[in-house]
């Protein structure tokens, strides 16, 4: 079979495989109002139904915007959070389905779209599931509560002789049985109950929160069917780059486009308040064409700023420590980090004269909203934000500066356009986690007494933004290395040292990390261990062992051993893996390190000179999850804060040299 | 502009463009095959591997003239219906974490079985340890390997 293929026709390439998913995006009206904004960016979990074979049949019970239930007894959960690899998608509805006593096999979830109706949605600082828990338990057991009422009134009996198992209500004394679906018209007539009428499942009774279920989008993944901010493909869509200014600060003085415009594909060349857009009927001819444009920038940013002008400023802003008598004090320090999630953070804008429509993998969908109505000069009511699955955030998507960008380009173009980022756009355009230095002063005879001064970059000239744990970071490195100095200056163990410190939860994840590790029991030579604890956010304590192998100047972690206790467990995989990825994610920054300012930009350019922790140099990493019946809070940064002062206490251990400035180098 | 020719999981595609345009985009951008992913351009990461006859190869880095008359297999037609026996050991291993890596892993770990069925662990590191993952999904990637290959 012959096939001729050119832009306008690779939408129809479905039988390829691509762009089944694509298509159901196109439905959604670029005026659509406020209401009607929910994305189709949908999977199932573990079964192969798909969109088209489970189209919503007859009557629809939706008691609440995050909650649907068809006749055919299809449940949607529509989740008002973004997926960045956290799992939110799997958990939240997991705990909605729970309240629900729903089949999970016949659950189905979306993304709420940027909509104030989902409450907020701003997805950081661990908070999805505690912020959410109360909340989507209710809705579930609203939703229950009504159905379990209209079965029992067709029945002619009191609700309390009726229970429910997995997608059915049943008569308790009795044989007989009703499907969800069969009582959504009947429950869609009735008035919500009073609160006092829900009654929650004691946690005892939990079958869903507390088991292991698959990710609702791994069939969609390992197909690579899963819809990525970068993965939407539009009818009539343009691809866009931009050459940003190499120095912060600096704008376009004056720019020549020839060359870029005789690039085949290269459809157009464009200034904007923010570079020169290169705009192509496909990526590559939009990055051919951005290759060839000749830009003269003004110079107006400042390009004396870098790594050391940075330090001495902020070392500047520290008061001046005058230990006393006995006290030991010592100074930490981290440079500017890169977030390098896999996606870069392309985004997708169409701007007509009658509403805005934009693709954007986001942590904050309704900000997005607000800022491409700014853009625009529309309405809010006439912006419509989609949120697809995001290729990995750590923090990047907080900052809308990807969707203004793309807004404004699309804006200009009025056709379907994809800003598309390179990896250097990436790095040199982060909005990077602050460089910065903390200092510790105390007195090793008084653990109680330590104290931290903490200087960190502000946004300018380098931008700044959020990073996977924000200040729990340099707070935790500084503070339980410190720890180390104080416990060493004391004579003591390092562990036993910290039990001084810790009580109740805190207390019970050391011992069960360093009774888990082994602590004190012998290493071989150039061998050695270091422990630390954090709480991020005050809450979700968690201590991590870390083992290290020391060669000559290299450091390898071999073996991670943590503890943690985040309450009442969700999705008890999923903490295992958020703390796997915070061990790769804190040893790419401990070790590896972060961005290099030099002459008022960021020297690095890709993986190759800013590499990020791989395969061959993840260690073992054991998760012991202590067993609570606290409230949930959050893990998906509690496992980064305690894991660079371990590394620097185990390297301690071996070498006896202490090292207080990351990346931690021994050369 | 030149005609250029290739077998795109099983099906035989033309297209006309520039021939230095890399196969990355030629999927994603003018065939809609979006599964392969983009990562870094220049061959780092890994995110961007697909099958060049057979051989887990870099689609960000590979010219589209460079496989005129080849077979070419993406993550979409690695099986019909995700049933290669990685795709059903990553779900099982419930893998992810965000996801967009997955496609580079899979087709890299299948290019490893079809080679060795049976991979050493220093086989599956030398295979694995050059596509990168942002979300620390290594050790899971490992087991996946391990169960697809029924080692574990």
């Amino acid at each position: 079979m012959r096939r001729e293929i050119d832009r306008r026709t690779f939408i129809r390439t479905g039988a390829l495989g691509g762009g089944g998913l694509v298509l159901g995006l196109l439905t959604v009206a670029c005026d659509a109002p406020e209401d009607s904004a929910t994305t189709t960016v949908t999977t199932t979990p573990a079964t192969t139904e798909t969109i088209s074979t489970e189209a919503p049949a007859g009557a629809v019970f939706d008691p609440h915007v995050l909650l649907r239930i068809d006749s055919n007894g299809l449940v949607t959960i529509t989740v008002p959070k973004s997926e960045m690899g956290q799992g939110v998608r799997t958990a939240l509805a997991m705990i909605v389905a729970e309240e629900l006593d729903a089949d999970w096999e016949r659950v189905r979830v979306e993304t709420a779209a940027g909509d104030g109706r989902f409450g907020d949605q701003v997805t950081g600082g661990s908070l999805s599931i505690s912020t959410r828990y109360d909340m989507l338990r209710t809705v579930g057991a609203t939703a229950r509560t009504m159905l379990v009422t209209a079965a029992a009134n067709g029945w002619g009996v009191a609700p309390d002789s009726c229970t429910t198992n997995s997608g059915v209500v049943e008569e308790i004394d009795g044989d007989r049985t009703a499907s969800y679906g069969e009582l959504v018209e009947s429950a869609a007539g009735l008035d919500p109950p009073a609160s006092a009428e829900i009654v929650l499942k004691e946690p005892t009774d939990f079958r869903i929160i507390g088991t292991d279920r698959s990710l609702v989008d791994a069939p969609d993944i390992v197909r690579g069917a899963a819809l990525y901010g970068s993965d939407v493909r539009l009818p009539d869509m343009v691809f866009g780059v931009v050459a940003r200014p190499p120095v912060f600060g600096d704008g376009v003085d004056s720019f020549d486009a020839t060359e870029a415009l005789a690039v085949p594909g290269v459809i157009d060349v464009i200034q904007l308040s923010y570079g020169v857009a290169v705009v192509g009927e496909n990526t590559w001819a939009a990055l051919q064409g951005r290759s060839r444009l000749s830009i003269s920038w003004d110079g107006r940013g400042d390009r004396t700023v870098d790594d050391a002008s940075v330090l001495v400023e902020l070392r500047d802003r520290l008061e001046p420590t005058n230990p006393a008598s006995g006290e030991s004090t010592a100074e930490y320090t981290h440079p500017y980090f890169s977030h390098l999630a896999m996606e870069t953070p392309t985004c997708t804008a169409h701007v007509t004269d009658q509403g805005c429509e934009v693709w954007a993998a986001t942590q904050d969908p309704q900000l997005a909203k607000a800022i491409a109505a700014g853009v625009t000069g529309l309405s809010q009511s006439r912006v419509t934000v989609h949120v697809p699955l995001i290729g990995g955030a750590f923090g990047r998507r907080l900052d809308q500066d990807f969707v203004e960008q793309a807004v404004e380009l699309a804006a200009v173009v009025r056709r379907p356009v994809q800003l598309f980022w390179d990896r250097t756009d990436d790095i040199r355009n982060d909005r990077y986690h602050p460089a910065g230095v903390v200092k510790a002063v105390g007195l090793p005879s008084d653990p109680t007494s330590i104290q931290l001064q903490t200087a960190l970059a502000g946004s300018r000239p380098v931008p700044i933004g959020d990073w996977r744990s924000v200040t729990n970071a340099p707070t935790a490195f500084a503070r339980e290395s410190f720890i180390d100095e104080m416990a060493i200056a004391a004579g003591e163990d390092p562990y036993e040292y910290r039990r001084g410190l810790l009580g109740g939860r805190a207390l019970a994840t050391l011992d069960l990390a360093a009774t888990q590790a082994g602590w004190g029991r012998p290493l071989p030579p150039g061998s050695g261990r270091g422990i630390a604890h954090h709480a991020t956010w005050e809450v979700s304590p968690t201590t991590m062992v870390v083992e290290v192998v020391v060669a000559g100047d290299q450091i390898q972690v071999t073996r991670v051993i943590c503890a943690i206790d985040c309450g009442i467990l969700i999705h008890p995989g999923g903490v295992v893996a958020q703390i796997e990825g915070a061990v790769a994610f804190g040893l790419s920054a401990c070790l590896l390190g972060g961005v290099t300012v030099t002459g008022g930009g960021v020297a690095e350019t890709n993986f190759g000179d800013r590499p990020i922790l791989a395969f061959d140099g993840m260690p073992e990493v054991e998760v012991h999850l202590v067993a609570s019946g606290e409230p949930p809070t959050g893990v998906g940064e509690a496992g980064v804060p305690p894991l660079a002062p371990a590394v620097a206490n185990a390297v301690f251990a071996v070498t006896g040299r202490r090292l207080r400035d990351l990346p931690l180098r021994l050369a | 502009m030149a005609e250029v020719g290739a077998s795109i999981n099983g099906e035989a595609v033309t297209v006309d463009v520039e021939p230095e345009m890399p196969l990355l985009w030629v999927l994603r951008d003018l065939l809609g095959l979006t599964g392969t992913k983009f990562g870094c351009g220049e061959g780092w990461c890994g995110s961007c591997t697909v099958h060049v006859g057979g051989e887990a190869t870099r689609s960000c880095i590979t010219a589209l003239a460079a496989v005129e008359g080849l077979e070419v297999t993406t993550i979409e037609g690695l099986s019909m219906d995700g049933s290669h026996p990685l795709q059903l050991a990553f779900v099982q291993e419930n893998v992810a974490q965000c996801g967009y890596c997955q496609p580079g892993q899979i087709m890299a770990a299948s290019a490893l079985l079809a080679q060795h069925p049976q991979p050493t662990d220093d086989q599956i590191t030398e295979a694995m340890k050059s596509v990168l993952c942002r979300c620390g999904t290594y050790m899971a990637i490992r087991r996946a390997i391990e169960r697809a290959a029924g080692i574990a």
